[in-house]
């Protein structure tokens, strides 16, 4: 069902997960259920007050009851009316203290944040007298491009260009253009200080979610049930475990050591022996287990005086155990501390809550007996039904929820502050608006998130387009990468059309690092107290005593009630559904070995589209196909009706999926072409008349219409939109895939992020720190359907090149490449570098400022005059000039750092030298030199270089099959094997890179490519449905190839024919940004650290190489002293000291101005010095003792 | 080595004659086959072919940078869509039409400064929107060497943007860069034959009838084809083993096409004449140890 996938695509970006999430997040004033006005809603600014509202302490206003509210109003335990708090459109508060709407590239050139003042509305209850309500503006918040209150987004844009006096008749890709915008970038990610940072989605386990366990502990198995509770970005995991006396005991957390499970149900509530029992039992081989629980708690000796029996005595232990010796309203404080926060806080925190985390805790150790009894299997931790993602939108939750209790808090503190009596309250000068905007800025521009988490935004990879995507898509565990973890790295088979299967990283971060299958969907989040009433509506009964013949039914892991029938619930669910009367983010499973009913409806679990199959085929039809395609449905569209279903892991645990809808001939039964799936269209999906009426096929080729078997039967549930949206974004670029072996896909997926071409097409109003772009790239011969979605063919990043397989002359052996030296000089490969440059005129306390100038010879480390030849008046060099190492790109000087400094001399202070300079092993040509303005309003230059960057020996190419190489020579064309037919490959690689590593891939690709050329269309090589290895050979045989694809060649050197025939083809290469010429590094002499007087390290230093311990004992291997002498002390830190002769003394000498001779300061010795040479490090070392007050004496000798 | 082409080698008997047979020329292509050589002899000319003949081809772009007006005083942007470098590399795979009897600058007698002798200018002076081909390059001086193909595009020009520059054209050889080749699509092959008896290889009749006459001689029991005419039917019988493959690896099938600088068949004459000197400057480089 390809033509469900285009259309999918036409509605969706393959970010809009993240936009999505985002939109959702957001406060706007159409939208009053969105996250953020829910934790407006719920904040409480102390723990003893009512959420949404504030009450100023009445001794500091002078008695009067003062209520702040800035929630909604709450009826019947749900919030309503008008949202309280909304996001404007992104600005900036200019110098000037004029606000303006900026664009994104305004923001990236600008180096400004692109962000949107937050309001607020408040309204104020003084003693019973409601004022007007006031907006005040709280802060700002980091807006996402392309979300829905970015600047681009629908209607704002056509805003922005008419108040700007833009082109308002134009397309909307023109007025894109028009703001400086790559029309199809695509969004979903922000701009902080100017760069480009994205929230990678973070995997977690589920929370609320009871998980049970064996565990290894002290050599023997115990059974474990966790639960990560979490409620209002408070996160607490309780867990329980079952000793080898059986006895059951839970830990909390924030608490020392664990409880026995018996006398915290009791503390709990529960105050009967028969309660305790009742909660936990639902097997009979559990009672031993229960009673000997209970017994145990009873136990004088364990527990004295007289044993737990009841809820007081439990209290009583409690507080004997965890404050003992305290006040009793201490000891009372800290047991409610505990029972009402620490434990199962999504349950709730109040008293009244207590007896709910009773019936939960009982639920979790049944789960804990049944796992021990083996009527329950151990839970899946890497099972995705088990975990959520957290996507942007739950990320800045986290942060917003923290800053806007901080700044709420701080409100409340002002307002009592500064209150006066004649004046009232004054809300807009009480509020500190940076607190927000800097704690939300803060931890978006470093990626430390609350938590301690590190690393949650990080800056977008721009290389190409394809690794920017990837980047958006990824998905992050937080699992530390020093750990195995083996089973949570593996491949889930639950990850099947979620996650990616290839695409994730070697080394350490093997499959922690995840990135999203093609098309998938992440829940937002359901209203559960809705869900409950359409359930109670499904004959659910109450929670109320054991019922074993019933199923139980769970809701987002709570434990909800009974049902008689709990597979017919499971169906009703189902058909309510997808008749659009239950939320379609709601999902459910029936387990038929427990009989019990998992539904789910929370945040964060990922999810993939399916269609319905009923009766043996799909509920879909070729009438909605036309609607779909016509553009009068969407996909939400099919969901409503019933004939798509997004379902999550949990539930497709309960479906029959068929892979194929139907089988085909291998040939078209009239035009005898080969068939494969991208050639084929199903016509009459949903038509089944009788259960073996068959589906009706159209040949792409001929457009004839014919028969074929169904493979939909009854029993199946549901069937695959199309197997090769198993793969994600990167992996899909490569073509045949499944002919290659699985570590190359992964090693291309790597090597495909890291290829340049077109990343972006605004790149030359771009200020990228680093960028390049390819020369001329090319669509790929060999295309996968995937690139149409992702559009590649705008974004290409690679070549299609002629290649041989061959050796030549050892050049190319160990993965090497032998390039043709014409092509190189035709232009192939070749790609420019950027690097911009940035300077400021900054302002210092005190009133001084940078200032762009030449500087004169009277500034402090002014260079010589020519170094500033290039530049213009105002010490800003021109474009196009060319510049290499060390060269002034602006000229600057700064005011003097100290106001001492320039020592006994009077007179004015000099201005110190401090322009901007190429780095010293680059050069190029000046780009672009941009000017503006930043936002504390200080001038800010941006110059951007450019160096063309032409093949070299060195440079590292790679196919899309994981086959990469560098360039071992660079071959005159003369010199190069040619045809009869006069072709030279471009490039010539070794034939030993294909069997080990099993790359048919490779081989088909080059095959599809020389066919492409020959025939004028590109080939498909889609995953599982491109064209087939026998339509190749086919086609290579009517082209006039061999179906080998294997050429008679002649060697260019001597003349002669090869005795062997030659594999050829045409194959999509891709130069990857690992070149020479921003790595080959050697230096002689250069400069040296100041504390070590060691040479520095680094290219970016001119450093030296260093000579290791490696290197060193080959030396002392050879007996080579003079070299190591040389290597280790002439040609780095070598000094010569002057030591003090006298053997009593051995100090260091120093030397006397006045004299001009040497004399030791501390014997007085001006005779007996001699020079010593040593390592400085030693001088350091020495140095260092007497500071610690040893005294290093160096008694001198001769040597013998 | 195959005997007959010992014998080659060392002008026995009938086959001290080489014979050079022109087989089909048009202006920029030429296909011929020459007898009685070695590959060595053959690989010589063809080396010589693409390396070796002298072209003309711009050496040196000068772009004017700043503002450009036209006749009515509109100004112009000279930035380009391209980069410099990316339009001077453009520019420099212009084919001139040239002129053999250019001087190489550092052998002209200008001592390399640069004249008519040895030096075309060429300028472009162009304004947007419009795309700029080659045929926008006006050659300064001779009249006769313009470009080549006046269809090649160089650079796309947005409004108001506009180009003006100048090039310098100077003559050079393949070696130095590929800008200065001549020739393109330069190859030989073997003179082969595919006997084929036709009792062992039952589909001989389908390559008959996709193959032109010119390539079969067929008596009653055998079938011989050749490949020489480029027939790509004949290629498949490479794959049956019970064809017998005759390869001569001293008759010669020569082709190659000109980028329009000169005609094929001048390119030709040169390379021959060419081809005695290159082994000369070898002969004299040498020298007799005392």
């Amino acid at each position: 069902m390809k033509e469900l996938v285009d259309y999918f695509f036409k509605n969706e970006s393959v970010v809009s997960h993240q936009i999505d999430s985002y939109n959702n997040f957001v406060a706007t004033l159409g939208n009053p259920e969105s996250v953020m006005q829910q934790i407006v809603d719920e904040t409480k600014v102390s723990d003893d007050e009512e959420p949404g509202l504030m009450v100023l302490d009445p001794t500091k206003t002078g008695g009067r009851e003062i209520r702040v509210y800035y929630g909604r109003v709450r009826e019947k335990g749900r919030f309503v009316g008008e949202p309280t708090i909304w996001v404007g459109s992104p600005e900036i508060k200019e110098a000037s203290g004029a606000s303006n709407q900026i664009t994104p590239n305004e923001a990236r050139l600008r180096d400004l944040n692109y962000m949107a003042p937050i309001t607020l509305r408040v309204r104020v209850v003084e003693d019973g007298m409601e004022k007007e309500p006031e907006n005040i503006k709280i802060g700002d918040l980091p807006v996402m491009v392309r979300s829905k209150v970015c600047s681009l987004t629908g209607n704002n844009l056509d805003v922005y260009v008419e108040k700007n006096n833009g082109p308002v008749d134009a397309s909307r890709r023109e007025k894109l253009q028009y703001v400086g915008e790559d029309p199809d970038d695509s969004g979903g990610y922000f701009l902080i200080g100017g760069s480009e940072r994205v929230i990678t989605s973070l995997e977690d386990l589920a929370p609320n979610k009871i998980l049970v366990e064996f565990e290894e502990k002290y050599d023997s198995k115990v059974e474990v049930a966790k639960v990560f509770s979490q409620k209002a970005g408070f996160r607490a995991l309780t867990s329980m475990e079952r000793g080898n006396d059986g006895i059951i005991s839970v830990s909390i957390p924030s608490v020392a050591g664990s409880i026995p499970l018996v006398i915290l149900l009791k503390a709990l509530g529960l105050d009967r022996d028969v309660d305790v029992h009742n909660s936990i039992s639902s097997n009979e081989r559990m009672e031993p287990i229960i009673y000997a629980n209970i017994e145990e708690s009873k136990n004088p000796k364990i527990f004295p005086p007289n044993g737990v029996n009841n809820n007081e005595d439990a209290i009583a232990y409690l507080e004997k155990r965890f404050a003992a010796g305290q006040a009793k309203e201490f000891r009372e404080k800290k047991v409610s501390q505990m029972l009402d926060r620490s434990l199962l806080p999504h349950l709730g925190d109040r008293p009244e809550d207590r007896i709910k985390k009773a019936i939960y805790l009982g639920r979790m150790s049944r789960s804990l007996l049944e796992l021990h009894l083996g009527i329950r299997k151990e839970d899946d931790k890497d099972h995705l039904a088990n975990k959520r993602v957290k996507l942007a939108g739950d990320l800045l939750d986290e942060l917003f929820r923290n800053a806007f209790q901080a700044v709420m808090k701080d409100l409340k503190y002002q307002l009592e502050r500064t209150y006066n009596r004649k004046k009232g309250i004054r809300l807009k000068p009480a509020v500190r608006q940076d607190l927000l905007s800097q704690k939300i800025l803060h931890a978006m521009a470093t990626g430390n998130w609350i938590g301690g988490r590190t690393g949650v935004s990080q800056l977008l990879d721009r290389i190409s387009n394809v690794s920017t995507l990837s980047h958006l898509r990824r998905i992050i565990s937080p699992l530390t990468r020093s750990q195995p973890h083996f089973e949570a790295r593996d491949l889930h088979p639950t990850q099947w059309g979620r996650i990616c299967p290839n695409e994730t990283p070697e080394g350490q971060n093997c499959g922690l690092v995840k990135n999203a299958a093609l098309i998938i969907n992440v829940t937002e989040g359901y209203n559960p107290t809705i869900v409950m009433e359409t359930l109670k509506g499904m004959d659910l009964q109450e929670v109320e005593g054991e019922n074993p013949d019933a199923g139980r039914v769970y809701l987002n892991g709570d434990f909800v009630g009974y049902h008689n029938d709990p597979a017919e619930l499971t169906d009703r669910i189902r058909e309510e559904r997808r008749r659009g009367k239950i939320s379609s983010e709601v999902n459910v499973r029936f387990d038929d070995s427990t009989k019990e009913v998992i539904i789910n409806c929370d945040r964060g679990r990922i999810r993939r589209p399916l269609l319905v199959v009923k009766n043996g085929t799909t509920v879909m039809n070729s009438d909605m196909l036309k609607k779909l395609q016509s553009g009068e449905y969407s996909h939400e569209d099919l969901v409503k009706r019933g004939a798509l279903e997004l379902v999550d892991a949990e539930e497709e645990e309960n479906l029959f999926i068929s892979v194929y809808g139907f089988d085909f001939p291998e040939r078209c039964p009239k035009c005898n072409q080969y068939l494969y799936r991208s050639k084929l269209r199903w016509l009459n999906p949903g038509e089944k008349d009788t259960p073996d009426s068959p589906v009706i096929l159209e040949c792409g080729h001929c457009r004839t219409k014919f028969e074929a078997p169904s493979l939909l039967t009854e029993e199946h549930t549901h069937l695959e939109i199309d197997p090769s949206l198993i793969l994600g974004v990167t992996a899909s670029v490569t073509p045949y895939p499944e002919h290659n072996s699985s570590p190359r896909i992964t090693m291309a997926a790597a090597m495909t992020k890291q290829s340049l071409g077109l990343s972006s097409s605004n790149f030359r109003i771009r200020t990228d720190t680093r960028g390049h772009v390819l020369h001329y790239p090319q669509i790929p011969l060999v295309t996968t359907r995937v690139m149409d979605f992702i559009k590649y063919e705008k974004k290409p990043a690679g070549q299609n090149f002629v290649v041989a397989i061959m050796s030549y002359q050892g050049y190319n052996i160990q993965d090497a490449i032998v390039f043709n030296r014409s092509a190189v000089e035709r232009g192939l490969g070749r790609s420019t570098f950027f690097r911009t440059y940035s300077a400021e005129e900054r302002r210092y306390p005190g009133g001084q400022e940078d200032k762009f100038e030449i500087p004169t010879h009277d500034v402090l480390g002014a260079r010589a005059e020519e170094f500033y030849r290039n530049l213009d008046e105002n010490g800003i060099i021109f474009p196009e000039s060319y510049v290499e190492g060390s060269d002034v790109l602006v000229g600057k000087t700064s005011p003097p750092r100290f106001l001492e400094e320039g020592g006994d001399k009077l007179g004015p202070q000099r201005r110190r030298e401090s322009s901007i300079t190429m780095r010293p092993n680059e050069k190029g040509f000046v780009d672009n030199v941009i000017l503006t303005v930043s936002e504390s309003n200080s001038r800010v230059v941006k110059i951007r270089v450019r160096s063309e960057r032409i093949p070299e020996l060195g440079d590292k190419f790679a196919s899309r099959h994981g086959q990469k190489g560098v360039i071992g020579a660079v071959v005159a064309q003369e010199d190069m094997p040619f045809t009869e037919e006069g072709v030279i490959p471009d490039i010539i690689i070794n034939p030993h890179a294909i069997p080990s590593r099993m790359t048919v891939g490779h081989i088909l690709e080059m095959i599809g490519g020389k066919i492409a050329t020959q025939k004028g269309e590109p080939v498909d090589g889609t995953i599982f449905s491109g064209e087939p290895e026998k339509s190749l050979r086919e086609d290579l045989t009517k082209l006039g190839f061999r179906h080998s694809s294997t050429e008679v060649m002649y060697d260019g050197l001597t003349g002669r024919k090869f005795d062997a025939d030659i594999f050829t083809g045409v194959i999509y290469y891709q130069k990857l940004h690992h070149m020479v010429a921003g790595k080959f590094h050697a230096r002689s002499r250069g400069p040296v650290q100041i504390l070590t007087r060691q040479p520095t390290e680094g290219r970016s230093r001119q450093g030296g190489l260093r000579f290791g311990e490696m290197e060193r004992d080959t030396l002392i291997a050879h007996g080579a002293a003079m070299v190591i002498k040389d290597r280790l002390l002439d040609q780095s830190d070598g000094t010569i000291l002057y030591v003090c002769g006298n053997p009593k003394c051995g100090h260091i000498a120093i030397l006397d101005r006045k004299r001009g001779t040497p004399r030791c300061p501390v014997c007085g010795n001006t005779g007996n010095i001699h020079p010593v040479e040593t390592s400085y490090a030693f001088k350091l070392m020495r140095d260092e003792l007497s500071s610690l007050g040893v005294m290093m004496r160096l008694v001198l000798g001769d040597l013998k | 080595m195959t005997e007959q082409r010992r014998k080659v080698e060392r002008g026995e008997g009938e086959y001290n004659l080489m014979s050079l047979k022109i087989l089909k020329a048009e202006d920029r292509f030429i296909k011929f086959s020459i007898d009685g050589i070695t590959p060595t002899i053959a690989n010589a000319l063809r080396r010589t072919l693409l390396d070796d003949i002298p072209k003309l081809a711009i050496d040196k772009v000068i772009f004017h940078h700043g503002q450009i007006r036209d006749r009515e005083g509109n100004v112009y942007d000279s930035s380009l869509p391209l980069f410099d470098e990316i339009v001077a590399h453009r520019l420099s795979l212009v084919p001139l039409v040239s002129d053999p009897k250019m001087n190489f600058r550092e052998e002209c007698a200008c001592e390399g400064k640069g004249c008519p002798l040895c030096t075309m200018s060429y300028s472009i002076n162009k304004i947007g929107p419009a795309v700029v081909t080659s045929g926008d390059l006006q050659p300064m001086g001779n009249p006769d060497l313009t470009p080549a193909d006046p269809d090649i595009p160089i650079v796309k020009l947005g409004p108001k943007q506009a180009i003006l520059v100048t090039g310098e054209a100077i003559m050079g050889r393949g070696k130095t860069h590929t800008k200065w080749q001549a020739t393109s699509g330069v190859f030989y092959k073997y003179h082969r034959e595919f006997v084929v008896t036709k009792s062992e290889l039952e589909n001989w009749t389908s390559v008959k009838e996709k193959c032109p006459l010119s390539v079969i001689s067929e008596d009653s029991k055998t079938i011989r084809f050749t490949d020489d005419d480029g027939c790509k039917a004949v290629r498949q019988l490479l794959d049956y083993p019970s064809v017998k493959v005759i390869e001569d690896d001293t008759q010669f099938i020569f082709q190659f096409e000109t980028d329009g600088s000169y005609k094929a068949i001048d390119v030709l004459e040169y390379a021959l004449k060419r081809l005695p000197q290159r082994l000369n400057t070898l002969l004299e480089s040498l020298t007799t140890p005392d």
